[in-house]
């Protein structure tokens, strides 16, 4: 069971976030896009956080994020996007689909772990 | 990390003749232009191994495997008929201009070594057309660097002048693609490389990637992920704004490969911004990679509006940082 899943089409990202995580003591499970990451949530309820990606093929990250939230029922788990996209429209949309956090591209660990530990409990 | 902003154009030189070849080279050193020298012997090796090329000069007095000048610059336009051929005339009486009954297609002007200013106005004519603002270029630098800095590890980058390339080669097995658009411009972004050296990278643990995924996807997909990175920070810079309402009776145009010439058209002749960046192993372990990049602004392009755009990149975006809502 993940206690984190960390949703990106690139292996470059989804490595790069997994093992920083994972050397901070975070149990990781990874989706290479957003339907992977649906299936994922739907398969491991464990979830407390998921960090994606936006623009990533067959489902994008946001619109994952609104699935999350309505399809799946889901509203509690906490959401950040990490992505190259900084459009104040696309965090209104994310904000609106209750994601909890923005991270701009490219990721900085040390940066964020703090926070990523607050929101895990 | 160094880099360099001025932007110049690659012109590969066929000359026989010692004194024209100095005058030449030190005219295009005076004209932002980098001037290769080719051999006599096996000159087409030179052309063949230069995919990133602006032009060609040819004098009539060289000479290559029994053919002369004339017949070798016809030579160079059928194997690489995109790049112009500005041929420098030994005599120098002779006129310039032609008369529409003998001009030769293959060449694009002439000109002689006393009249430099005609082999400039055609070089201007044919090369530098395109005007690239420079903070464009130079935030395009600096965000390419970031991004391949965030995603290779214990390398030097250097980063060349970015320069002016009407060759529409592939260089290297491998390249990506990513659609640029916004007001005042709309084309395409392609980076280039070779596998084998990216992929000695990710054996040597100098990438996110596992040594099991060593293989040519996970190249591709390192490669990806630089192109996302660059286009993103584009984006956030420049605030590439587009009004979607239109976005159904936009124009494109088919881009087209072909695989065994390493050719690939973008509908356009206009030349390419081209940054050409070296990333070398600091512990000398891997071999060099050379990476390409080009910008095509193939659909819609006004510099003009350039200005608009660059007030708003004193908002910069702070990068790694998680942003609460």
């Amino acid at each position: 069971m993940a206690q984190i899943l960390v949703v990106d089409d690139s292996a470059t990202v989804r490595n790069e976030v997994s093992q920083f995580l994972q050397s901070n003591g975070f149990a990781v499970a990874t989706a290479v896009d957003g339907k992977d990451g649906l299936d994922k949530m739907r398969a491991d309820p464990a979830v407390k956080l998921v960090i994606s990606d936006v623009n990533m093929p067959n489902i994008d990250g946001l619109t994952m994020v609104e699935k999350i939230r309505n399809e799946l029922g889901n509203k509690t788990v906490n959401i950040i996007m990490l992505t190259t996209e900084s459009d104040p429209r696309m965090k209104e949309r994310g904000k609106a689909a209750g994601v909890k956090g923005w991270i701009v591209k490219p990721f900085k660990g040390e940066a964020v772990v703090g926070s990523i530990k607050k929101l895990v409990g | 990390m160094e880099s360099e902003n001025e932007i110049k154009s690659k012109i590969l030189v066929f000359e026989s003749d010692a004194s024209a070849e100095g005058k030449i080279k030190s005219f295009c050193e005076e004209h932002s232009i980098i001037t290769l020298k080719a051999s006599k012997k096996d000159p087409m090796n030179i052309l063949k191994t230069n995919t990133d090329l602006g032009g060609i000069i040819v004098s009539d007095e060289f000479e290559s495997d029994g053919l002369n000048g004339n017949e070798f610059a016809k030579k160079i336009h059928e194997s690489r008929p995109e790049l112009p051929i500005f041929m420098r005339l030994s005599d120098v009486s002779a006129p310039l201009e032609k008369s529409a009954i003998d001009f030769d297609h293959h060449i694009a002007s002439q000109f002689n070594i006393d009249r430099l200013d005609a082999l400039k106005d055609s070089i201007d004519n044919h090369l530098f057309t395109i005007y690239y603002p420079m903070p464009l270029v130079r935030v395009l630098q600096e965000l390419s660097l970031d991004a391949i800095h965030a995603s290779v590890k214990d390398c030097e980058i250097h980063c060349d002048a970015p320069y002016l390339v009407k060759d529409q080669l592939i260089y290297g097995e491998l390249f990506s693609l990513i659609p640029l658009e916004s007001n005042w411009y709309r084309g395409y972004m392609m980076l280039q490389t070779t596998e084998s050296e990216i992929s000695s990278l990710i054996e040597h643990g100098k990438t996110s990637l596992h040594e099991d995924q060593n293989n040519f996807r996970y190249v591709s997909s390192l490669l990806s992920e630089v192109t996302n990175l660059v286009w993103g920070g584009l984006k956030n810079r420049f605030k590439m704004d587009t009004d979607d309402s239109h976005v159904l009776s936009r124009t494109q145009v088919p881009i087209s490969v072909n695989h065994s010439h390493k050719f690939i058209s973008f509908g356009t002749n206009e030349p390419q911004l081209c940054i050409h960046f070296r990333l070398t192993d600091k512990n000398g372990v891997c071999p060099s990679i050379d990476l390409y990049q080009k910008l095509i602004f193939n659909l819609s392009y006004y510099p003009e509006n350039f200005l608009d755009c660059d007030t708003k990149t004193e908002e910069l975006i702070d990068s790694g940082e998680l942003e609460f809502f």
